[in-house]
């Protein structure tokens, strides 16, 4: 018989990730349950690529600024080093009058040429930059049609008559617009990458305030049970059967909209998702030997909370959070959709769609938008996925018999 | 009664009822019991299932739930009436003054935290000291209470231990801030019986060098015998004393014949 004992499998040094590396230096441990859950994270193959992508892509995308603007990331010029994307120079320096300097003029980018060099970020346009070199394209009946503008590698129509350098600039390659032009001729790259970065930033500040609030009142809500429990649901069902749409539209027609008053108009209604979930964890808990002993040790109702109830309910919670980030992505989308949204001007993709419904002959602006609203979305469903089978306590227990 | 004995016992209750649920539908668990505990002693309040031992003892400590009430009673303690205390004041008594150990020591742990966390806790929060500062006070405790490599089992969780082992870490965690008064309630209930001897010699010998009271609940009357200078029987929410040589029979002979 091969009776071969294996010595402990947890002797095989793991291989440590840079996280890992970094949490051991601020003194995290992981407990052995949480390292089974990350194992089990990673070896889900589609959420963990998932979760790569979308860290990278939100990691490019915070830095928006470096990818995609309309002013040089470096420039030298007359022996001086310039930092144009950090630095707001007026235009006097380089011989204009204007208080602030517009790179993508010709006379400013000749002068600088002149004296030195500059280095363009990869896309030289900022979501608000109108390009101004699109001379139009010859449609059906010899009219000159001016914007949105078809990618450049995408359209058969000639370019209208215009002068030979602004059409020379417009061919230029490193101006080309990847994604065309939208209907008010900015570049649509430019505005799939900071609008990505206002949703993903906007989906994740609404989780964790949600989240927060939803935590607490649940929290709350379990832990002293009774009186207090039986109040404070009956105001959520009330809370809860108000139609949320209608309140929005009203509540976004009455205020200017703003990134800051969205978030909170969302926050209203988005909160109460939550309690249900860390109520029903407190109510099991507080019964739980524990908690009783803890409170005979004399630790105060708040610290019992934190410190003995909180992690129960942190399991149950850490599932719903990829999924509410892809809900609070998807009603920012929707709310610039239907222009009750961010103020005008501003980068988002829901207007994006809007102007692809509007323009149903520039297919472009439709096909950026849903690819990127789609691919923002299935990343997050992807990510929450993963998380819930990570998290699933069967599954943690089904390995580890094995 | 207008002020506490000061020279008097540690612990004093005197008529102390309790009823749970309000008006009509109230009923009395506890009906005027009373018994006190001098400093040092080792006091057994005896009696069967139900008959209001541990919410006599929950009372002196003020955690019984919030639908209990407490009709007609006092409870005298370091010259204030616990019943009149306010929370506040019994978070300062609890776990400081007077510690309990409940009868589960599979439970009665927070699985989801170390024992250092654990035992540590309560030192912090009542001394107000830091982890590190702790750590040395923790490994003391836990050497006090037997446990073997106490370093070692700083990192262990609850479910890496046995359930004596656990039941000394609960003790330990009593007895981290040296209290005037224990109350162990069926501590050794959940145990098995070689376990259970260990658990109550370690009581005795740390309740004699720290020279605590001891307020023991069981309805085991060889551990009465064993360890309680005075015993107290309950029976259908009210105590009786007895001295306990003399008392086991009594009460032996009383209980069989009320069944």
């Amino acid at each position: 018989m091969d009776l071969k004992l294996e010595t402990a499998p947890a002797a095989e040094a793991p291989r440590k990730s840079l996280f890992g590396r970094m949490a051991e230096r601020l003194g995290w441990r992981l407990t052995a349950v949480n390292r089974r859950r990350l194992e089990r994270f990673k070896a889900h193959k589609l959420g963990y690529r998932s979760f790569q992508i979308f860290s990278a892509l939100f990691l490019i995308t915070l830095f928006a600024e470096f990818v995609a603007n309309d002013r040089p990331l470096i420039a030298s010029y007359k022996g001086e080093i310039l930092l144009p994307v950090l630095v707001d120079y007026p235009e006097e320096k380089f011989g204009g009058f204007l208080a602030f300097t517009d790179y993508r003029t010709p006379d400013i980018q000749n002068e600088i040429n002149a004296n030195g060099w500059m280095v363009w970020p990869l896309i030289r346009y900022s979501y608000d930059t109108i390009n101004k070199d699109y001379p139009g394209r010859v449609g059906t009946n010899d009219i000159c049609l001016g914007y949105p503008a078809p990618p450049p590698w995408s359209s058969k129509l000639k370019l209208c008559e215009a002068p030979a350098d602004q059409v020379a600039r417009y061919q230029a390659l490193g101006n080309m617009n990847w994604l065309g032009l939208d209907n008010q001729g900015r570049d649509v790259l430019a505005r799939v990458i900071y609008g990505f970065r206002v949703s993903v930033l906007f989906g994740l500040l609404l989780t964790i305030v949600s989240s927060a609030i939803g935590v607490l009142a649940g929290a709350v809500q379990g832990y002293f049970g009774g009186r207090v429990d039986l109040f404070f649901q009956r105001i959520l069902e009330i809370w809860n059967s108000i139609p949320e749409l209608f309140v929005l539209l009203i509540i976004s027609s009455m205020f200017i909209p703003g990134f800051w008053t969205l978030l909170g108009i969302l926050l209203l209604f988005s909160w109460t998702s939550l309690v249900g979930v860390v109520r029903a964890e407190f109510l099991r808990g507080r019964n739980l030997e524990y908690v009783r002993a803890a409170r005979a040790l004399g630790l105060t109702d708040w610290q019992i909370m934190f410190k003995h109830l909180l992690p129960n309910a942190m399991v149950a919670t850490l599932t719903f959070l990829p999924f509410k980030l892809s809900g609070g992505i998807a009603a920012l989308t929707a709310l610039d959709f239907l222009g009750l949204g961010m103020p005008p001007g501003s980068a988002s993709l829901g207007e994006l769609l809007l102007q692809g419904k509007k323009h149903l002959e520039a297919p472009w602006l439709g096909i950026s938008g849903f690819v990127a609203v789609s691919i923002i979305l299935s990343l997050a469903i992807f990510i929450g996925e993963a998380v819930r089978d990570a998290l699933d306590p069967r599954k943690t227990f089904r390995q580890s018999q094995s | 009664m207008s002020s506490a004995p000061i020279a008097g016992p540690l612990v004093d209750v005197k008529n102390l009822s309790v009823e749970f649920g309000e008006g009509a539908s109230a009923s009395r668990v506890v009906k005027g019991v009373s018994f006190s505990i001098a400093k040092g002693e080792t006091v057994a309040l005896v009696g069967e299932s139900g008959s209001g031992k541990t919410v006599s003892a929950l009372s002196i400590l003020k955690l019984l739930p919030a639908s209990a009430s407490h009709p007609t009673g006092e409870i005298w303690f370091e010259g204030q009436d616990i019943l009149r205390a306010d929370e506040r004041a019994m978070r300062g008594i609890r776990g400081d003054k007077i510690s309990i150990i409940f009868q589960e020591p599979m439970t009665t742990l927070n699985p989801l935290h170390t024992i250092e966390t654990q035992v540590g806790e309560i030192i912090k929060l009542h001394k107000g000291l830091s982890d590190d500062a702790t750590r040395p006070l923790v490994i003391e405790l836990l050497t006090k209470v037997g446990i073997r490599d106490p370093e070692k089992r700083l990192d262990s969780y609850p479910h890496q231990l046995s359930g004596g082992q656990r039941q000394r870490v609960i003790i330990a965690t009593a007895l981290a801030n040296e209290p005037d008064l224990l109350i162990a309630d069926e501590p050794t209930t959940a145990l098995d019986v070689t376990i259970q001897a260990q658990i109550l010699e370690l009581l005795a010998k740390l309740q004699k060098e720290m020279g605590m009271a001891m307020l023991l609940i069981t309805h085991d009357l060889g551990i009465v015998r064993r360890m309680a200078d005075r015993v107290y029987v309950m029976r259908e929410g009210k105590s009786s004393r007895r001295d306990p040589l003399r008392g086991c029979s009594l009460i032996r002979s009383t209980l069989t014949r009320s069944t």
